[in-house]
């Protein structure tokens, strides 16, 4: 009897974790990758493309076949994935948009002001934005049950990239419409700042083992150009700069390989590759086109390249291998700028 | 639309019934002064101006595309608009005031919407190019505004209301002294050009609320002086103050986005015309100041033109040859600029013609343009014009240029001082076959056209900003055919207008490899076919007037990837006159975009939805007058 009831008690525990597999089915677009498309400025909308593992073709504009034709907006900037919601920070439309894994639309979040990126940490989402005039910039934190915005936290000139380390987040200042050398290190308990000087308008940041790595972009001095500062990769430990490298133009993109050992970034527009453990930069070869943003895919250990092309058609999107050959290529929507793994 | 059916035949019958024998006589513009050509004869011109008799426009861009000729890039109501003509650009359609180029030199474009049309009693479009008269921007088009004066006292109150919550009011007087002619016109916009329209960019597809409040106030004034037989001054000023709200775009929240332009332009003529010796003396001033603001940018452009320009004209016995001395002075400045700069233009322009025979002429015409002492520009063209029978040709071959803007050349950041004029090779061939069968006048056109220009300014992105680059080369080719006729029935009258346009516009060249999935194909916003019918119907007092049109997709992206859906909208207007000695009231009702259709000229733009004016124009002639 203890046996029968042992195995009426183990078969239902079987037959209901094979139910509950079955109600959470794989999304339509787990198996592939996602292109986020800013669209044309001014009268474009954003756009989504996934390039499907399977079949290595592309399919666009997915947000506005999964939504009876919907758009995103304006300047789509990048995702954040939360559990089983995708948040899509559309920049000059001022929003998050909110959609299931399959991106069927749940919910947006308005009355931001030119966000950027967004991090959650303990149910709250913490958002970069650069303010409504570029200048006044700030962190906006979103309570993610009721999905309004609860609280500013005012930084200046382009919160960018956002790093989250344990309670920390690091906030990198981009200069939004101007310039700025600062990173702000945000205690996300207490909301207490500190501040690390870094060279001018840093943006991305990775973090490998204990240190910080950072690419200061640089910035353009459009009136003198010979004020014009060039772009650095800095290394910091212990919220210092332990390392610093210099480079030959403003720089952009950062993305880390699995396995730690190198970087990518772009430099002047052309890919790069840095080993973390040599400290030394190579210049990858035979790409002749301007790079507009970097990605990488992890399954396939393949660094994705986009090409904008004219800015008014739709882009291209091309993968590298580790032996920097590029071995193929894709069509994205207009101006690829972000890719991410749906998980 | 079976009501709306009933109704237009209702107002028939009722234009009909009220037919009587009181005649309508408007009075006669005359032109006080003949004998001088604004443009090369080997081109076909399209006298806009009839249109204004018909009907209540405001301002320019509501015409142009009821002439079938071109297609204007609207951002909507109360939004900036700019045409495109036989596959160029708006820098590429030049606009002359009185004899003036007003294409501002900072953005090489005239917001349509900011020119009012009552003050205007000739409007013509040179189709094709007339830079080798016009100089540069010439390249598409060119539109001829000419404000003259009435020949009798006349007061002239206009007042429109729109569903769309617009009001605009307009009060023209003229005064007649012995040889002296003046005219004022005033007139005041205050829109709310608010509309609600679909918004299928929202995943519910619910409705959203469209506002682009704007204001302005135009004074144009124009004074003719006849001396003696042979000698004739002109002084014309046009003042425009207009503010309005920059509304966003479908895909944008609003950025609290607002302009402000203020123009002034004035221009003094001196004509002298003696048989087959004309004379004419021109001194021009343009002030403008477009002033942008929003959440983030605060930019202010100042421009100062002057002009002056010396034209003789000799008719000899089968010759005919015309001199045209041209000096410009152009003074810029702006926030984005690190300082103001300067622009001296001198230019001669010598038109050849001879009468081969009775009925044909051959023209030859030269433009040399130095800019700055260092940089010449050499541009012509060769002509024909003549019949046979009931056709009609002309014919030209011409290069055509244009010069880079202030914006072009030192907006920071990426203005790009190394920048080339565009130029361009053009050709037209023009039938026009008129026949007059019984009451029934018809006359059937085709025109074909061609151009090749290359050096296309385009801003284009880069590392680390944008840049201008003479960036293209395009060719545009294609061909509008037209059928009107008009029907005199004694105290009736119809007029049937239908025009046809193809258009190929395509990239040819493209400075940059990463362009290359543009090659070969249509430019963005030029549309491939579009298709306008118009009836006119006048009875005695009453008068209708429908008009329709047909746009085909027009692509947004330079490979042809998107596009906005063809539409088709039409509109209808009923006037009726009620005329006293002396007097004359036409209050008039239009309905626009009748059939309620969705439509976008410029990407998520939604234009307005159906709209209704109403309005009324009142005339007070006192009597003892000629008309």
């Amino acid at each position: 009897m203890k046996n029968l009831i042992l195995i009426v008690i183990s078969f239902f525990v079987i037959f209901s974790s094979c139910k509950k597999e079955d109600t959470i089915p794989a999304g339509k677009y787990d198996n592939g990758l996602i292109f986020l498309n800013e669209g044309a400025f001014g009268n474009g909308a954003g756009s989504i493309s996934f390039w499907d593992r399977n079949t290595k073709t592309t399919i666009t504009d997915i947000y506005a076949n999964e939504n009876n034709g919907a758009k995103l907006g304006n300047i789509l900037q990048s995702m954040t994935q939360v559990g089983d919601e995708l948040y899509f920070v559309v920049n000059n439309s001022n929003r998050i948009v909110i959609t299931d894994k399959n991106f069927k639309y749940k919910s947006q979040i308005d009355s931001l002001e030119l966000p950027r990126y967004m991090v959650v940490y303990n149910g709250k989402a913490y958002v970069s934005q650069w303010g409504k005039d570029g200048l006044s910039g700030s962190l906006a934190i979103i309570d993610l049950n009721t999905r309004t915005i609860i609280k500013k936290i005012d930084l200046g000139k382009g919160p960018e990239n956002l790093l989250l380390d344990g309670d920390n987040l690091y906030v990198s200042m981009v200069g939004g419409y101007d310039k700025d050398n600062r990173i702000y290190k945000v205690n996300l308990s207490n909301e207490s700042v500190s501040i690390i000087i870094v060279p001018d308008n840093p943006g991305p940041l990775i973090k490998v083992n204990n240190a910080i790595w950072v690419l200061c972009k640089g910035y353009f001095d459009y009136l003198n150009p010979l004020n014009s500062t060039k772009g650095y990769i800095l290394k910091i430990e212990g919220d210092v700069i332990s390392k610093s490298y210099d480079l030959n133009s403003q720089a952009e993109s950062m993305v880390l390989t699995p396995d730690n050992k190198y970087f990518y970034y772009l430099d002047g527009g052309y890919p790069f590759v840095f080993d973390i453990a040599t400290s030394s930069s190579k210049t990858i070869s035979g790409i002749s086109k301007y790079i507009y943003k970097l990605g990488y895919d992890n399954i396939s250990k393949r660094v994705l390249l986009s090409d904008p092309l004219d800015y008014s058609s739709n882009g291209k999107v091309y993968f590298m291998n580790d032996q920097f050959q590029l071995v193929d290529s894709t069509n994205a929507g207009i101006i690829p700028t972000a890719f991410y793994q749906i998980q | 639309m079976r009501s709306i059916l009933i109704f237009i035949f209702s107002i028939c019958i009722i234009a009909k019934t009220t037919a009587s024998s009181d005649t309508l006589s408007l009075p006669a513009v005359n032109i006080l002064a003949t004998g001088w050509q604004s443009y090369n004869q080997d081109r076909r011109v399209e006298r806009i101006d009839t249109l204004l008799l018909i009907n209540n426009f405001t301002n320019l861009k509501e015409i142009l595309p009821v002439l079938g000729i071109a297609y204007c890039k609207d951002y909507g109501p109360g939004n900036s608009s700019t045409y495109t003509y036989q596959g160029t650009a708006a820098q590429h359609n030049q606009i002359i005031w009185n004899g003036l180029p007003i294409n501002s030199s900072l953005l090489g474009l005239t917001d349509l919407s900011l020119a009012s049309v009552q003050a205007f009693q000739q409007l013509r479009m040179i189709k094709g190019t007339s830079s080798d008269y016009w100089g540069s921007g010439a390249i598409g088009s060119t539109i001829l505004i000419d404000n003259k004066a009435w020949d009798v006292n006349r007061l002239t109150f206009d007042a429109s209301y729109n569903s769309l919550h617009n009001q605009s009011y307009n009060v023209t007087a003229n005064y007649v002294f012995k040889n002296l002619s003046m005219l004022v016109s005033g007139s005041v916009l205050n829109n709310l050009n608010q509309y609600r329209v679909l918004d299928y960019t929202s995943p519910k597809h619910d409705y959203k609320l469209f506002e682009t409040p704007q204001r302005s106030k135009e004074l144009q004034c124009s004074t003719i002086y006849k001396s003696g037989k042979y000698d004739q001054f002109k002084l014309h000023f046009w003042l425009l103050n207009s503010d309005r709200n920059i509304s966003p775009s479908l895909t944008e929240v609003n950025h609290n986005a607002k302009q402000n332009d203020n123009a002034i332009r004035a221009v003094v003529d001196w004509m002298h015309i003696k048989g087959n010796c004309n004379l004419k003396l021109l001194t021009g001033l343009i002030h403008e100041r477009i002033k942008f603001q929003d959440d983030a940018v605060n930019d202010t452009g100042l421009v100062t033109s002057v002009f002056l320009q010396a034209n003789a004209e000799k008719k000899l016995k089968n010759y005919s040859i015309a001199l045209s001395l041209q000096s410009r002075f152009d003074k810029a400045n702006n926030s984005s600029f690190n300082n103001t700069h300067e622009r001296f233009i001198n230019s001669l322009a010598i038109n050849i013609s001879k009468e081969i025979n009775s009925k044909t002429q051959a023209f030859l015409n030269s433009r040399s343009e130095i800019i700055n002492k260092d940089k010449f520009i050499q541009v012509g063209s060769l002509g024909l014009n003549g019949s046979f029978k009931e056709t009609s040709y002309k014919m030209y071959f011409a290069t055509s240029y244009n010069i880079p803007t202030f914006n072009d050349l030192y907006w920071i950041p990426g203005g790009n001082e190394l920048l080339k004029p565009e130029r361009g090779i053009n050709a037209g061939i023009d039938l026009e076959y008129k026949k007059r069968i019984g009451e029934l006048n018809n006359s059937f056109g085709l025109n074909l056209f061609y151009h090749n220009i290359k050096d296309w300014i385009q801003w284009i992105p880069g590392n680390p900003y944008w840049k201008p680059v003479n960036y293209k080369k395009v060719e545009s080719m294609g061909a509008n055919i037209y059928w009107n006729i008009k029907i005199d029935l004694g105290s009736s009258q119809l007029s049937i207008l239908n025009s046809f346009q193809f258009t190929r516009a395509i990239n040819k060249e493209v400075s940059e490899s990463s362009g290359s999935n543009a090659i070969n194909k249509q430019l963005s916003y030029v549309p491939e076919y579009t298709i306008q019918n118009s009836i006119n119907y006048r009875a005695n007092k009453m008068q209708i007037s429908y008009y329709q049109q047909w746009v085909g997709k027009r692509y947004t992206t330079s490979d042809e990837s998107n596009f906005l859906e063809p539409y088709f909208i039409s509109n209808i207007q009923a006037t009726y006159s009620l005329i006293r000695n002396g007097f004359i009231a036409k209050p008039y009702v239009s309905i626009n975009n009748i059939f309620d259709v969705a439509y976008e000229t410029v990407a998520y733009r939604p234009r307005e939805p159906r709209n209704i004016s109403i309005g009324i124009n009142i005339q007070i002639i006192p009597f003892n007058q000629k008309q």
